[in-house]
């Protein structure tokens, strides 16, 4: 069955179709429940969420023009993000970016001590996005590896995009930090 | 949030590490999924309800409107009630007056004293010292000296 077919038949409710486009796109949708959650059960329930949300709106995607793997990866991020929007309490957490008044600066990453990217496997690169605030996460898998821009970003969090700019120069700082502990030993 | 610093991982990077990482797909992940959301219908003979904000925000406001309207209605309504009560005569009024006063007596409120915790300290007796009088010590007091006439009087014995 080619892409078209399977979408056609998931309209009619085919589960051998629903079916078949979990399949094909399970690695995709796996890989970014992990990216936005914090541990392998929040990611296998994201990717539950997100697909539900991929077929409750496939019919809109008859009316856009956007590739299918495209279209499919915005409504995931969605449906990710009310899901994590509607764990309140892990949420909403404070999330406080601490630098020492003698070291302040205007650029964070003055902060970090330096390290080659190149030494970062990315199971440990993994592990410090699931260590980030669920805010701060959502924004950096939005920006930095789905490509989203940051207006879109902010419309799909619901705050400004100068709250998110914030939010992403902050989850970039606290990644870094979080990989230098890794690399350490620390965590 | 440039990558002109070295020691920062650049979003290139950051795709490439993680697009690495890949999750096989195994039929429990399915029946999962099908257990979970068993709910989801096609989504073609789904109609979706959208609620509509300006709606909602005329149906906020309409019940308001009426709210106050019922208020402002129900104490117009008390208003004419009130109006056509007969209103008490003023000889009422302080005869009530009167009998309160009779009634309500003051209550003087004295507190109890225990004796225990009244404590009498004695008073320290002290020496009172009073001021004689200048003239009084300063002028001797005369003792009468016996004039010579005095010593000629014979005492008869």
């Amino acid at each position: 069955m080619s892409e078209a077919e399977i979408i056609t038949q998931c309209l009619h409710n085919n589960k051998d179709a629903q079916r078949s486009l979990f399949e094909t796109r399970f690695s995709l949708l796996m890989q970014m429940g992990m990216r936005y959650s914090k541990n392998k059960a929040q990611a296998k329930e994201i990717v539950n969420v997100g697909f539900t949300e991929i077929l409750n709106n496939l019919y809109l995607f008859q009316k856009s023009d956007m590739p299918f793997e495209a279209w499919m990866k915005e409504r995931f991020i969605e449906g990710t993000i009310q899901f994590l929007k509607s764990k309140k309490q892990e949420y909403y957490v404070a999330t406080t970016v601490r630098v020492d008044d003698s070291k302040k600066t205007d650029d964070l990453f003055q902060q970090v001590e330096s390290f080659d990217p190149n030494d970062i496997n990315e199971t440990d690169l993994l592990k410090a996005i699931q260590a980030l605030p669920p805010s701060f996460r959502a924004m950096f898998n939005m920006c930095m590896v789905d490509g989203l821009n940051c207006k879109r970003a902010s419309e799909i969090l619901e705050v400004s995009e100068d709250t998110a700019k914030n939010h992403l120069e902050k989850a970039m700082y606290q990644l870094h930090q979080h990989i230098r502990n890794i690399q350490k030993g620390f965590a | 949030m440039s990558n002109n610093n070295s020691k920062q991982l650049s979003k290139e990077q950051i795709a490439k590490k993680l697009a690495n990482l890949n999750y096989n797909f195994n039929e429990n992940y399915w029946n999962e999924f099908q257990d979970q959301y068993q709910h989801v219908k096609p989504s073609s003979s789904k109609q979706s309800i959208k609620i509509n904000p300006k709606l909602v925000a005329l149906f906020i406001g309409l019940t308001l409107v009426a709210i106050i309207v019922y208020a402002i209605a129900t104490s117009s309504s008390k208003n004419t009630a009130t109006e056509n009560e007969t209103i008490p005569s003023t000889n009422s009024v302080s005869d009530t007056k009167e009998k309160l006063k009779e009634e309500v007596k003051p209550v003087v409120i004295i507190p109890e004293i225990k004796k225990d915790s009244v404590v009498v300290t004695p008073k320290t007796q002290q020496p009172i010292y009073q001021r004689k009088p200048k003239e009084a010590i300063e002028t001797p007091v005369a003792t009468p000296t016996p004039s010579p006439e005095e010593d000629n009087v014979v005492i008869p014995e």
